[in-house]
């Protein structure tokens, strides 16, 4: 085991008596509570951390956090596994095992190095151009597996994840001075406020930087406030949270990442945080300078060296030069050397530096004004920077000799990029400020607003000022009115002084990295300005800068202030890409929350769903509703067991749970109106106690549902729904009531689930029904097919309606649903004697097959008409309108050659043709289709396979031979009537 | 005769008790209850006077709900009160608020069969409901007597405070009881952390 060779000997924010072991690339390490991963590596002189996504080439640390473009990792295995992780933001625990991506066998020797041989056919879109021919998929699989990130778990995630809904009046994004000053003026002034911060400790800045604040140490004051923020009921500190995404309305999305020793409760949280304001203290990321070998280990923001240095106790290296144009350099330079870390020199691209030199200088630090990196020197890590003086204007090389400095260690500032892509996803606005060559954001938003870095305030005055009025603005707005008292104050004005300096002069004879994670050099910008892309969106595109796991976050600046260089535009002109959430990467399994399992969606239980269970109901999910599909009984197999539920429908008597049918209540004078012109069947001349099938269409005249309607009165109708269709029927009548035909007076009430529903089919039915006790009488003169009756059965309210779907005598029994599951046990008691039994959901649906009963969505698809299924005569006698009917008269739907329901005979009677099999015209291919088999089943009753389809004009075709074609095998056929079994309903009407 | 089986009865999954103890928060579940739902038009004065008439007091405004005499009524939709008679005949309302409506646009229609009913009490409840819905259901935002038609857990359901306290009562659909239960008990686990 390795063990903290770069340590410094004391200080930092690690647990030094909690030594954690763990594992880079197979090989053991040791840190300390309190690092992450990154520290760690750095901690035991890991330099090479990863490959780079194109070239392979090797690459180390850069930033601290978010930013980092380079160390990206998988960590865990088997289901745990977790891809494409930065190292900064994985905390170290125990026995961590970590691996870097694309690369093999590691980072360390990676064989797909041997690509930069490569690298001058390899440049921005060359998999748009080098590999044309002969097609692109001849190579697709090589360069993919060269290419990309980690790998996704072959496994089912086994983490929970959770979501929580939030309202406050004060959301601050960001922990750092800002966000907390930001926080403490808006919960002092009696808001209720949410704080966010996405590292697992808050402070942001002053975790790495010692100030002194209202008096007191910076880390004392941050510890005070979290104090307070903490101890006040109506504020919420949430660490380890990352804001993602903003919406609108104030709609900001969290991700809440659980402490390591709390993941196995539940891993991440969703937080959806609806805010009247917002205060944006997201901070600012420092940003590189682009110069030939910048990409080389070693190379490294000069503020995260700052906070391995000082967060974590690590040397990042031991001998450093630091290349600026910004003044914070210079603080971060001195603590390094306070650390024990040798600063050779601070090379500023500045002709004069000012006042922040002066402390380096002080400290013996020489200062090298006016001078930009030429190139850095190394192989596998920097081993040297060579410098040149800068002419006048920055852009051009100036006399006089270049100097080589040795380093192992090259922190690089080229000034602050405020962290604003929520402020953009908002609709916010960028302007570009020259004097802190950075994009800041232009208003504040009527309920966003930035603060601190984010708002392009670098120093620490500046972002408590900053984010206190913030704070206190926005608990205003949102209606608080307590006064917040004085802001926080830094002991001294810390210098935030920068000059824009984006990259060296072009050297065109080597590589400058402009995009680290995705090896986008300066010479991609070039050549993607060359083949005359001028927007920034499409220079992203073509050369990928900005892409990937990073979003650019180091990058993006760059490269829009050299596309602006290239295309001789200023910044403003070039613009940005658009934010788009997320701001950082976010697992799937938080998107998914909870909605996995059996709260993948709410599925409806049945009042009988029970008592199925109990009788070996196989329950599947049938329109939303858990349903049995069929009933085992031991030594069966399914198809027997459907069979012998068949066989008691046809034979004796069966029962079936119709309680998923919608039912919906229609009443008032009008109804009848309503009804007429809701659906193609004539609803005026259905007698009280009758009931009448009726299709519905849409608009366009598409059939989307069918049922029974049921006139109890001359103004009551009960309508029976399809089982999934009852929601969106119910919706269909009231908005055309409420948008369309207000005047027509009429009520419409859905009670789907006040009632359940008994099917009772057979021949025996009626004699089952007779011995429950009931004042409706059931004689078939008195209560004929398609009648209805309302009255007491068993002692209880009931609806008795003479309508089925099996083709048999049929009554559908509805009573209460709190009694459904006593009825069905009663029912099933008494007709014992004569064979009776449950029938799931298939034998069902083989009964009316065998019948020709059309079922909608199954027989019909987004394309069927009535006169596909043959009403067209209905339509035709039909005087009034009704929705859907003026589409019936376009051109199309009144095609001789559609679709048209029909039904299949194989002509080998033991062959069951698979649903979904084509009608085929051509015995040999090509051949196009010329329709499908929508329902199909073995009949026992019929001593055949039996077939429902849609076949091109299959009505005239009746007795013609067809082939029917199914994964590479073909069955010939001939179209029949639909109606396979009673075709003169005699047994319906029984 | 037929038995009544209570909505929870007919689920198989869990504990087919509601209730759920957690710190600072109670479920239970009322086996009976007796609900009526009533439509009309509120500018219709027939329509309230009926209401007046034969329930006791007026129709409540969008959101509230009005508790007299053990009988609540609910605003569900600018049309529509759901009327709790639970102490109460509600065969007698029915029937006289039937009588009451004949030839008019309204209607009453029992739908107590039709929901299930949660009641939660203690002071931690909205933290519960709020994993899975987007409302503000703090006691400080949820006003005492608001009756709200919602999401929940993706499922629709009117949130009622019932009073000052912060209980509420949740109905939803009695063929999502099993599922509502189900989930309510595993929001516990994730506000409550086990």
């Amino acid at each position: 085991v390795r063990r903290n060779s770069w340590r410094i000997e004391d200080g930092g924010r690690i647990d030094r008596t909690q030594p954690l072991r763990f594992h880079f690339d197979g090989a053991p390490y040791e840190g300390f509570a309190g690092d992450s991963l990154a520290s760690a590596l750095l901690a035991n002189g890991v330099r090479i951390v990863g490959r780079s996504f194109k070239l392979h080439r090797p690459r180390g640390l850069v930033g601290g956090w978010s930013e980092e473009p380079n160390a990206i990792v998988q960590i865990g295995r088997g289901a745990h596994l977790v891809p494409n992780l930065k190292a900064t933001q994985v905390e170290l625990t125990e026995g961590l095992e970590a691996r870097s991506v694309n690369c093999w066998p590691n980072a360390r020797r990676d064989l797909f190095a041997s690509l930069q041989l490569l690298a001058p056919v390899l440049p921005a879109g060359f998999y748009y151009k080098t590999f044309k021919w002969p097609s692109w998929h001849w190579y697709e699989p090589a360069i993919r597996r060269a290419g990309g990130l980690g790998a996704a778990p072959a496994l089912p995630d086994p983490d929970r994840y959770e979501e929580r809904h939030e309202h406050c009046d004060v959301l601050v994004i960001g922990g750092g001075p800002a966000g907390l000053a930001a926080a403490l003026a808006a919960t002092r002034a009696a808001a209720r406020v949410v704080l966010a911060e996405d590292r697992p400790v808050l402070g942001g800045a002053l975790q790495w930087e010692e100030h002194l604040i209202d008096g007191q140490p910076s880390t004392e004051w941050v510890n005070a406030a979290e104090r307070e923020l903490r101890a006040t009921a109506t504020t919420r500190v949430l660490v380890r949270t990352t804001a993602f995404g903003c919406y609108d309305q104030n709609l900001v999305v969290l991700c809440e990442r659980s402490a390591p020793s709390a993941r196995a409760a539940v891993r991440e949280r969703l937080w959806q945080v609806r805010a009247k304001q917002v205060v944006l203290a997201a901070g600012a990321i420092e940003r590189p300078i682009v110069f030939p070998e910048n990409d080389l280990p070693g190379v490294m923001l000069a503020s995260a060296a700052l906070s391995y240095a000082v967060q974590y106790a690590v040397r990042p290296g031991r001998r450093a030069v630091f290349l600026t144009s910004a003044d914070s350099a210079y603080e971060a330079a001195a603590a390094l050397q306070a650390r024990g870390v040798a600063v050779a020199a601070v090379v500023d691209t500045r002709p004069a530096p000012g006042p922040a030199s002066l402390a380096a200088r002080g400290a013996g630090i020489p200062v090298i004004a006016g001078h930009a990196p030429l190139r850095a020197h190394g192989g596998r890590a920097v081993e040297a920077v060579e410098v040149c003086p800068l002419g006048g204007d920055g852009h051009r090389w100036g006399d006089g000799p270049a100097r080589l400095l040795g380093c192992d260690l090259l922190c690089v500032s080229g000034g602050w990029t405020p962290t604003v892509h929520l402020y953009s996803q908002a609709g916010g606005r960028l302007c570009y400020a020259p004097e802190r060559a950075a994009l800041i954001p232009a208003t504040d938003l009527g309920g966003l607003r930035c603060a601190g870095a984010a708002r392009g305030g670098f120093s620490l005055d500046r972002c408590l000022s900053d984010g206190f009025a913030a704070g206190y603005a926005a608990a205003r707005l949102a209606g608080a009115t307590a006064l917040p008292g004085a802001a926080p104050t830094a002991a001294a004005a810390s210098l935030a002084g920068v000059a824009a300096f984006w990259a060296s002069p072009r050297d065109r004879r080597a590589r400058a990295w402009v995009d680290l994670q995705n090896d986008v050099t300066r010479g991609d910008l070039e050549l993607a300005v060359r083949e005359n892309l001028r927007s920034i969106e499409h220079v992203k595109r073509y050369t990928t800068a900005g892409m990937a796991v990073d979003q650019g976050k180091t990058s993006n600046m760059n490269a829009l202030a050299l596309l602006a260089e290239l295309t001789g535009c200023d910044i403003p002109s070039v613009g940005t890409t658009t934010f788009r959430p997320p701001y950082d990467p976010v697992t799937l399994g938080v998107l998914a929350g909870r909605r996995v399992g059996g709260f993948y969606h709410p599925l409806r239980q049945t009042p009988l769903d029970r008592w199925h269970l109990e009788h070996g109901g196989i329950m599947e999910d049938f329109g939303g509703w858990r349903r049995p599909a069929w009933y085992a009984r031991a030594g069966c197999s399914r198809e027997e067991c459907i069979r012998q539920e068949k066989r008691a429908a046809r034979t004796a008597v069966s029962l079936f749970d119709g309680s998923p049918l919608g039912k919906i209540e229609v009443r008032g004078p009008d109804a009848v109106t309503f009804l007429n012109r809701m659906y193609v069947q004539d609803m005026r001349t259905l007698a009280v106690g009758r009931t009448r099938y009726g299709i519905m269409l849409n608009e366009h005249g598409i059939v989307i549902d069918d049922g029974v309607c049921m006139r109890l009165a001359a103004d009551h109708f009960v309508v029976s729904t399809t089982s999934g269709g009852a929601g969106r029927v119910f919706a269909a009548f009231e908005e055309w009531l409420q948008c369309e035909w207000p005047e027509l007076r009429v009520l419409v009430t859905n009670v789907s689930s006040a009632w359940a529903n008994v099917a009772v089919a057979g021949p025996r039915a009626r004699d089952l029904v007779e011995r429950l006790d009931t004042n409706v009488d059931l004689s078939a003169e008195a209560f004929p097919h398609l009648g209805i009756r309302c009255g007491t059965l068993a002692g209880v309210a009931a609806r008795l309606a003479r309508v089925g779907y099996t083709g048999e005598l049929s009554y559908e029994l509805n009573v209460p649903a709190g009694y459904g599951r006593s009825l069905w046990e009663t029912l099933l008691a008494a007709g014992a004697d004569f064979g009776g039994q449950p029938i799931g959901v298939e034998a069902l649906q083989q009964l009316r097959t065998e019948k020709g009963f059309l079922h909608v969505s199954t027989d019909t698809d987004g394309r069927t008409v009535p006169d596909d299924l043959g009403m067209g005569g209905i339509v035709a006698r039909k005087a009034e309108d009704f929705v859907g009917r003026r589409s019936l008269d376009r051109p199309d739907a009144r095609r001789t050659d559609r679709l048209q329901f029909v039904g299949i005979a194989a002509e080998d009677p033991a062959i069951v043709l698979p649903v979904g099999a084509h009608v085929i015209a051509r015995l040999r291919p090509p051949s196009g289709s010329e329709g499908f088999v929508t329902s199909s089943c073995a009949s026992e009753v019929l001593g055949r396979s039996v077939a429902l389809g849609l076949v091109r004009a299959g009505r005239s075709r009746m007795g013609e031979g067809i082939h029917v074609y199914s994964v590479g095998q073909v069955w010939p056929a001939r179209i029949v009537s639909p109606t396979w079994y009673d075709p003169s309903g005699a047994r319906l009407r029984a | 005769v037929l038995r009544h089986w209570a909505a929870l009865d007919e689920c198989v999954e869990g504990d087919r008790s509601a209730t759920i103890e957690a710190p600072g928060l109670l479920v239970t579940t009322r086996a009976r209850h007796d609900l009526l739902l009533l439509q009309g038009d509120p500018e219709d004065v027939a329509f309230r006077d009926a209401v007046v008439c034969h329930v006791g007091f007026a129709l409540p405004g969008p959101q509230c709900s009005l508790s007299l005499g053990g009988r609540t009524l609910m605003w569900m939709t600018p049309r529509e009160w759901l009327l709790d008679v639970s102490d109460s005949d509600r065969n007698g309302i029915h029937t006289a608020l039937t009588t009451a409506f004949a030839g008019t646009l309204a209607a009453v229609t029992d739908v107590s069969h039709a929901l299930a009913c949660f009641e939660l009490s203690g002071p931690r409840v909205h933290e519960v409901l709020m994993a899975g819905c987007r409302l503000d259901l703090t006691p400080a935002a949820l006003d005492p007597r608001r009756a709200v038609c919602t999401l929940v857990a993706d499922i629709p359901t009117i949130v009622w405070r019932r009073g000052d306290s912060s209980d509420v009562c949740c109905l939803v659909d009695r063929s999502y009881a099993g599922y509502f239960r189900t989930w309510v008990a595993c929001a516990c686990a994730s506000v409550f952390g086990y």
